[in-house]
């Protein structure tokens, strides 16, 4: 079947198969490869992408299923050579280590810095608790988080 | 890739419910987060999947006219968590907010919690002391059931293959009340529930409890609920085991276990249902 | 200016641009899907594979009834286990066969139709059934396969001046590494041998095991060693790869085997281990003899198991310095996951049992557990084991920094409780490493390491020390790692020894080429070169030449380059059982906060603060978030994570749905990692390496966590919430 996808800004056409899952599509036929696969059951958020404002788990989406949605990926974060203040965050406070989880952290960020750009520690932990990191024991996430909101009320970056 | 027969992106109620009555081996897929998972594990075979993501006109949450919270089958859990219509359901909002990530629920709806009928749904005990009714439709009738009979067994319920749900009803509550939910996981985040359970506790002296994971389906505990009516709710310190349940053992827990929590978990919403009564009154 | 090795080690990290091997996109490549066990020890009786291999894109399918001669093997310590099942199964999940076919989807659909009849017999899980007399063989060979013994003084004679003896029997079971970049890699045939695209730690060890199940020199084996989504020991050593290899080699085409995350669970564990374990103890509280028996379920299969026995073996006393001691641990063959390296690498399993023991101990005799644990711990330059480093670091001060850190003597609010725990772990013993370290024309720096980069900023370490030896600004540095076609040998990136052997092989490489400078300009120039500083030669008449000039009035403008090679090479010992002294002792004290809900067992935590003993860290931020890593990794050790087998052997929850792991709801309000720098390591700067101390104690704090909140003594892990639910009832009873 055929159907429009709205990723990153940009209007594709593709061919797909019903039974095609986002994240199959994104990496496989768009080449976007920053959304990372690993538990395919929604369980780990390394597949994390935003559609319509909201962070969801691309590896349980059918494509069909986003048509005419807005998709961002990490791919469409930064502009240019610019990185997106939550980007600038995660390297300044270190919220990457391996970095197959990152954009899936990042994403998940996004989609809660946009709803409430001043989040407890509690509303972050809880924002960012699908999203499974094996390196870094979350604090430095965490606190990247808290960072980016910070760079963010104080227009130290232009988003 | 999952193996669909074919996708239908209807955009009317009807023409849904059409083609429900119509497409053999058909699905309906809300938010997909549990169906996909089963598609991927060969848990159900070559369906054809009746997608309502374009069916605007379900995804709601309002009042009726007698004052009713009407939840609309496509409805996330998040659009539940935060509309105003509902923030007074606090065992409600609280078992939502166990229910997987952020990320399931943004794509999950209530509907697909009640409608997988899984003994430890967290939203149905919640939902259960609240006397949720259940709208269900097919192309030529429509009923309300309430909740708790809705639910037959585990992964089974009333619907038909021809019929779907299409609203959930909170009826108006027409005085002072107090709700709490309490669950327990193998971790403080993202986990099916071990056992879980809701009070609903009201000025004029009701008392309503459910719990889910403890039995095939969640039930009420009308036994205890009148033995506290009876003798107060002191007798919670008192009693070994609640005779209403019969939970199993599987890896996530022994039977005995959850039996146990099923008596904490239930002494602890009952607790806090008072004292936010208490507060409020 | 652009920094090449931040770009990479962060802002493509930030930016999703890394690639993993399965983010190389390529179309050429055929797709391998294994048909795994359904049993766990049995006779294959027979595989029909006649459905599937009638469908379209299959190229083929393979059994150990395709090799007569037999199945390769492969394994880091032996060549032990096959490819593909050699007539008989030995744990859940083993490969049987393997369908390749044109794309993914086809060789998992052609997978799903493979028929495979077994005929099961019976099975054992835990070590401790493994080594009941008439226990169901693993191997014909028997079920213990390693023996590790050591001891001195008298343990028997010691026993009669004790005051106290404690003895226990602690159990700890499978875990799983769980990286989040599950087990991917691309095989090729190249140009008569074979390359192997892979996210491993071992490149070169990948590359020797390669070449003798091949049977070609190392000359014709290339593994390109890419970014690593996380490790934890998991890619230790080869995996799916030597197939994959095998399979592009006879078959001259690529191809490529990505595992899901469920097949994870399938490939390596963490070894489970039944440890016995006596002391005794003065009136003060200085233990007087310790006798340890530990069994470690090895999985079906050796990998690197035998050595983390060893390694466990060889630090069987933990940090302590003991007059009497007997060791005996063994490897015992499980039908399970084969096991293999895991942060910790046995150290672990030691410091879970010894903790516990002291934490007992202190209680018995109303001693505070700091001050047990200051009575036994050694001064520097102590030998605690025979033939082995001596004492490198204040341990004792240490210990007395997370004390004070950790706010240990202040009290917590009521219901919460305090704990504390000493980790240590031996660094590799007896391995080499190089580094290359070339000056480019235009004075701008290319370091050739063999590490593999899997989070914890080896490029970004590598670089620094360029930067610090030849004065290099980091912007001209460029760090290239783990391909063994381009790169100089390095052992392993593990057992937290990169900071120290490959900053040794680079500061050697640089004394090298700063000594080539001052030779090159001696000749060139009339002045006398006099030193080497910030990057330049300084001369004489106190100009000062670039390195840029110095290659240009050599080899004319833009020409040349001159590169060294610099060797770490571990000291060895054939009086020591590992071959030689570790390189460096990795030592951490825990402070712990938390509390137990009595009636539900849950455990809630507060604080978790770790002091580590670390020499000198080059990476402040990274290293803190390492140990951090560590930490709660060990939480999740101590309260959710173990693998749970049914009677059969089969795994029950091998899936990211029912493997518990910590998310950010399970970081306490405070967690803090300190680290003592007293510059006392082997590295170049005074640095020893960390990464794996932090995970060390916690498991024996969250033990005295539960018994200083509930009195129990709970002697099995993980510590769930059902544990110790069950355990306060029966103690009810």
């Amino acid at each position: 079947m055929k159907i429009t996808l709205n990723i990153n800004g940009k209007t594709r056409e593709l061919e797909i198969d019903p039974g095609e899952l986002l994240l199959d599509v994104l990496r496989d036929k768009l080449g976007l490869m920053g959304t990372k696969e690993n538990c395919r059951q929604g369980e780990c958020g390394a597949c994390t992408v935003i559609i319509d404002g909201e962070a969801v788990n691309s590896c349980i989406v059918l494509a069909a299923s986003v048509e005419n949605s807005k998709i961002i990926t990490i791919e469409g974060l930064s502009s240019g050579n610019k990185l997106h203040p939550i980007q600038k965050a995660f390297m300044e406070r270190d919220g990457s280590q391996c970095g197959f989880c990152t954009p899936g952290m990042i994403l998940s960020s996004k989609a809660l810095l946009d709803k409430n750009p001043k989040p407890t520690e509690d509303e972050i932990k809880i924002a960012l608790s699908g999203n499974i990191c094996r390196c870094t024991g979350y604090k430095n996430i965490i606190s990247s988080v808290k960072t980016a909101a910070q760079a963010i009320e104080n227009g130290t970056y232009n988003d | 890739m999952l193996t669909i027969e074919k996708i239908f992106f209807p955009k009317t109620i009807h023409e849904s419910l059409t083609l429900l009555s119509e497409e053999k081996n058909s699905m309906i897929h809300a938010g997909g987060t549990d169906i996909i998972p089963r598609l991927k594990d060969n848990r159900i075979l070559s369906p054809k999947l009746i997608c309502l993501n374009k069916i605007e006109e379900l995804r709601y949450i309002r009042k009726n006219e007698y004052g009713d919270t009407l939840i609309g089958s496509m409805a996330t859990l998040s659009d539940i968590e935060s509309d105003p219509l509902t923030s007074k359901y606090e065992a409600l909002l609280s078992s939502i907010n166990c229910i997987g990530s952020r990320q399931i629920r943004n794509r999950a709806t209530l509907v697909g919690n009640i409608g997988n009928a899984s003994p430890a749904a967290d939203s149905i005990p919640a939902l259960i002391i609240l006397d949720a009714q259940v709208l269900v439709s097919s192309a030529s009738t429509s009923y309300e059931i309430p909740l708790l009979n809705f639910i037959l067994a585990p992964g089974k319920t009333v619907l038909k293959p021809n019929e779907m749900i299409m609203e959930i009803r909170i009826p108006a509550i027409n005085e002072k009340f107090a709700t709490d939910f309490q669950r327990l996981g193998r971790r403080k985040a993202v986990d099916i529930a071990t056992v879980n359970a809701s009070c609903y506790l009201s000025e004029s002296g009701i008392i309503k409890l459910s719990v889910g994971a403890v039995s095939p389906v969640p039930i009420r505990l009308h036994e205890l609920e009148k033995e506290i009516k009876a003798k107060g709710p002191g007798v919670l310190q008192n009693i070994k085991k609640i005779t209403e349940i019969n939970p199993i053992s599987d890896i996530r827990a022994e039977n005995d276990y959850r039996e146990d929590m099923a008596r904490i978990l239930v002494k602890r919403c009952v607790e806090n249902a008072i004292k936010k009564l208490e507060r409020i009154k | 200016m652009v920094n090449k090795v931040e770009i990479r080690d962060t802002l493509e990290r930030v930016s999703g641009e890394i690639k993993y091997v399965d983010d190389f996109k390529r179309v050429d490549l055929l797709h391998g899907k294994y048909v795994r066990s359904t049993c766990a020890k049995g006779e294959i009786k027979s595989i029909d594979c006649r459905d599937a291999a009638s469908m379209q894109e299959v190229v083929g399918i393979y059994s150990y009834l395709d090799f007569p001669e037999g199945v390769p093997k492969y394994g880091p310590s032996e060549m032990d286990q096959p490819i593909l099942a050699e007539k008989e199964v030995r744990f859940f999940g083993e490969p049987v066969a393997i369908v390749i076919a044109e794309t993914s989807k086809a060789a998992e659909a052609a997978a799903a139709l493979v028929k495979i009849e077994y005929e099961p017999e019976a099975c054992v899980i835990d070590p401790r059934e493994a080594i009941r007399p008439g226990a169901a063989q693993v191997h014909k060979s028997g079920n213990i396969n390693t023996v590790f013994k050591n001891s001195w003084g008298d343990c028997v004679q010691s026993e009669k001046d004790s005051e106290l003896i404690i003895s226990n029997e602690y159990y700890m079971p499978s875990i799983h590494h769980n990286a989040m970049e599950t087990y991917t890699c691309i095989a090729e045939p190249d140009h008569g041998g074979v390359s192997i695209t892979a996210a491993i730690q071992s490149p070169f060890q990948l590359r020797r095991i390669v070449s003798a199940m091949l049977k070609i020199p190392f000359s014709l084996v290339q593994v390109k060693g890419t970014e690593l989504g996380g490790a934890f020991g998991g890619r230790g050593y080869p995996k799916a790869e030597p197939a994959a290899a095998y399979f592009a080699f006879k078959l001259k085409k690529p191809i490529k085997i990505k595992l899901s995350a469920e097949e994870g669970f399938l490939v390596g564990q963490r070894e489970s281990a039944f440890i016995k374990i006596r002391n005794g103890f003065d009136s003060k509280g200085k233990i007087t003899f310790h006798d340890i028996e530990a069994y470690f379920g090895n999985g079906a299969y050796l990998d690197i198991s035998p050595r983390v026995v060893g390694k466990a073996g060889m630090l069987g006393t933990a940090a302590y310095k003991i007059e009497n001691v007997k060791i005996d641990f063994k490897g015992v063959y499980t039908n399970t996951t084969p096991t293999t390296a895991f942060r910790g690498f046995g150290a672990t399993h030691v410091c879970f049992a010894i903790e516990s023991q002291l934490d007992e101990a202190a209680r018995a005799l109303g001693i505070d557990p700091v001050d047990i644990r200051l009575l036994n711990l050694p001064e520097r330059g102590d030998i605690i084991i025979p033939n082995e480093k001596p004492v490198d670091g204040d341990w004792k001060s240490c210990l007395k920094k997370a004390v004070k850190l950790g706010d240990y003597y202040k009290q917590p609010p009521k219901g919460r409780f305090k704990s504390i725990a000493i980790g240590i772990k031996n660094s590799i013993a007896a391995t080499t490493a190089s580094s290359r370290v070339r000056i480019n024309s235009d004075g701008s720096a290319i370091v050739y390491i063999g590490t593999s980069e899997m989070g914890q900023g080896s490029r970004i370490v590598a670089a620094k020390y360029v930067n610090r030896f030849l004065g290099i600004p980091l912007e001209k540095i460029h760090v290239i790692t783990a391909d063994t076609e381009s790169v100089p040998f390095d052992f392993i990136t593990a057992s937290s020894r990169t900071t120290v052997s490959i900053g040794i092989a680079i500061e050697n490489a640089c004394k090298q080429l700063k000594e080539m400078f001052l030779e090159l300009a001696t000749q060139n120039y009339k002045q006398k070169p006099v030193s080497y500083a910030e990057g330049h030669v300084v001369l004489d008449d106190n100009s000062k030449l670039s390195l840029k000039e110095i290659l240009e009035k050599e080899y004319g403008r833009d020409m040349g380059e001159r590169e060294a090679c610099g060797i770490f090479k571990a000291k060895k010992d054939a009086s020591n059982p590992l071959g030689g002294p570790c390189t460096f002792y990795e030592l951490v004290a825990t402070v712990l906060e938390g509390s137990v809900d009595r009636e539900t067992g849950e455990i809630k935590f507060y604080s978790i603060v770790n002091v580590s003993d670390a020499g000198n860290i080059i990476n402040p931020i990274r290293a803190s978030g390492v140990d951090e890593g560590g930490a709660i990794m060990g939480i999740g050790a101590a309260v959710m994570e173990h693998l749970q087998y049914d009677t059969n052997g089969r795994l029950q929850n091998g899936s990211s749905l029912d493997y518990r792991l910590p998310t950010t709801l399970d970081v306490p309000e405070r967690m803090e990692s300190y680290f003592v720098e007293n510059l006392d390591g082997p590295g170049p700067g005074g640095e020893k390496g960390i990464g794996e101390g932090a995970i060390l104690g916690i498991a024996p704090a969250v033990k005295e966590i539960i018994f200083k909140s509930t009195g129990l003594n709970i002697k099995e892990l993980p510590y769930t919430s059902e544990k110790i639910w069950r355990q306060l009832r029966l103690s009810r009873i």
